[in-house]
């Protein structure tokens, strides 16, 4: 039950995140990956199906961006994913959409019940 | 091409194959698993840990196809995509053998000469008699037996017809935005195999062309109950994706 009850709020948030984590600096999938398994504790394992979506729900709405860059060392260029102005913006609403919404959920659930 | 690099296009190819997805989105999907491969390659991982990390390439599909949505087609697919070949090989033939013989349409020169086989022809056995014919019996048959060979390789014709209908509507059944083409061309398919069951009736006289001896008519009788079989199966699992669907 509880495992349902994660995923469902991981649901909700995985945008804001990825989002978040592109805006920092320009990354590509796997570095994101690696990232929220270091910094999202137990809550963020993902695998490439379920953050490309994600990605690419982000490109399309104009959020983020990809462009592949040629590196030193490298034959073949890199696809990195940088966020738009817009999408910074965006991400700014977002965390204070749900900043308002981590409180009211609070003030309902974290009185102990009678 | 170095042994890392054959084994991350190999995988690559098995995953792509899973993928339900086409054009570019496919493309897409693709090369920014290659990007991460390669990525992890640069990092040092093998080949196989990557394999381990992201999983067999069926569960990267199925992932995929969760998170996008897209409606994954089941691994029976290929009979139906099988039949809709095959039918359409076998009509493609018996077209092509009919008009070599001269048997497809009235009027053809090896339909038996009976052009005229319709109305009021001089062979009052295979004929439609009209009122007034100047042959035969006076009165119109009404389940006439309808004459001459050109109606033959029809019967094959639209039971083949309604093989190819049932498969394919077997195959978009259950797609998005597929479910009514499909439901239409189930309708067709049964309505064909009726037709060319009811084509049999009226003309029994077996299908001479291309089967001699007397089991023609069983043999035609045993096709057209598969065929209409498979075209009400096809009609029934129609309408079963579109009853699931609805929920």
């Amino acid at each position: 039950m509880e495992e349902k009850f994660r995923q469902q709020i991981k649901k909700g948030v995985l945008d804001m995140i990825v989002l978040r984590l592109v805006a920092e600096k320009p990354t590509y999938g796997y570095e994101i990956i690696q990232e929220l398994e270091q910094r999202g504790k137990d809550f963020f394992q993902l695998k490439e199906g379920t953050l490309y979506p994600v990605l690419y729900r982000l490109e399309d709405g104009g959020l983020i961006r990809s462009e592949w860059k040629l590196q030193e060392g490298r034959n073949t260029p890199k696809k990195y994913y940088t966020a738009t102005d817009q999408g910074r913006e965006v991400f700014q609403e977002y965390r204070s959409v749900w900043e308002q919404f981590v409180q009211t959920v609070n003030e309902i659930c974290g009185e102990e019940m009678q | 091409m170095t042994r890392e690099e054959k084994q991350m296009r190999q995988y690559l190819r098995q995953i792509g194959r899973q993928l339900e997805v086409t054009g570019a989105l496919r493309e897409r999907i693709l090369s920014d698993l290659e990007n991460d491969i390669r990525a992890g390659l640069e990092q040092g991982e093998t080949m196989e840990k990557i394999r381990d990390r992201m999983g067999t390439p069926e569960e990267i599909g199925k992932r995929f196809s969760e998170e996008l949505g897209t409606d994954r087609k089941p691994s029976w697919i290929w009979l139906p995509r099988a039949g809709l070949l095959l039918s359409a090989a076998a009509l493609v033939i018996i077209v092509l053998w009919s008009l070599l013989a001269g048997q497809l349409l009235p009027g053809m020169a090896g339909a038996n000469g009976d052009s005229a086989a319709i109305i009021g022809g001089t062979d009052s056995a295979t004929s439609i008699s009209v009122i007034g014919g100047a042959d035969g019996p006076t009165s119109i048959y009404l389940a006439g037996r309808i004459g001459g060979n050109w109606t033959e390789p029809w019967k094959v014709i639209l039971l083949l017809l309604a093989v190819f209908l049932a498969c394919g509507a077997v195959c978009l059944a259950g797609q998005k935005r597929r479910n009514a083409a499909a439901l239409i061309l189930a309708v067709l398919a049964v309505a064909t195999a009726l037709g060319g069951g009811i084509l049999g009736w009226l003309s029994p006289d077996g299908i001479g062309l291309y089967l001699a001896g007397g089991v023609q008519n069983l043999w035609f009788w045993a096709g057209a109950a598969g065929a209409l079989l498979v075209a009400l199966g096809a009609l029934v699992f129609v309408i079963a994706k579109m009853m699931s669907r609805k929920k």
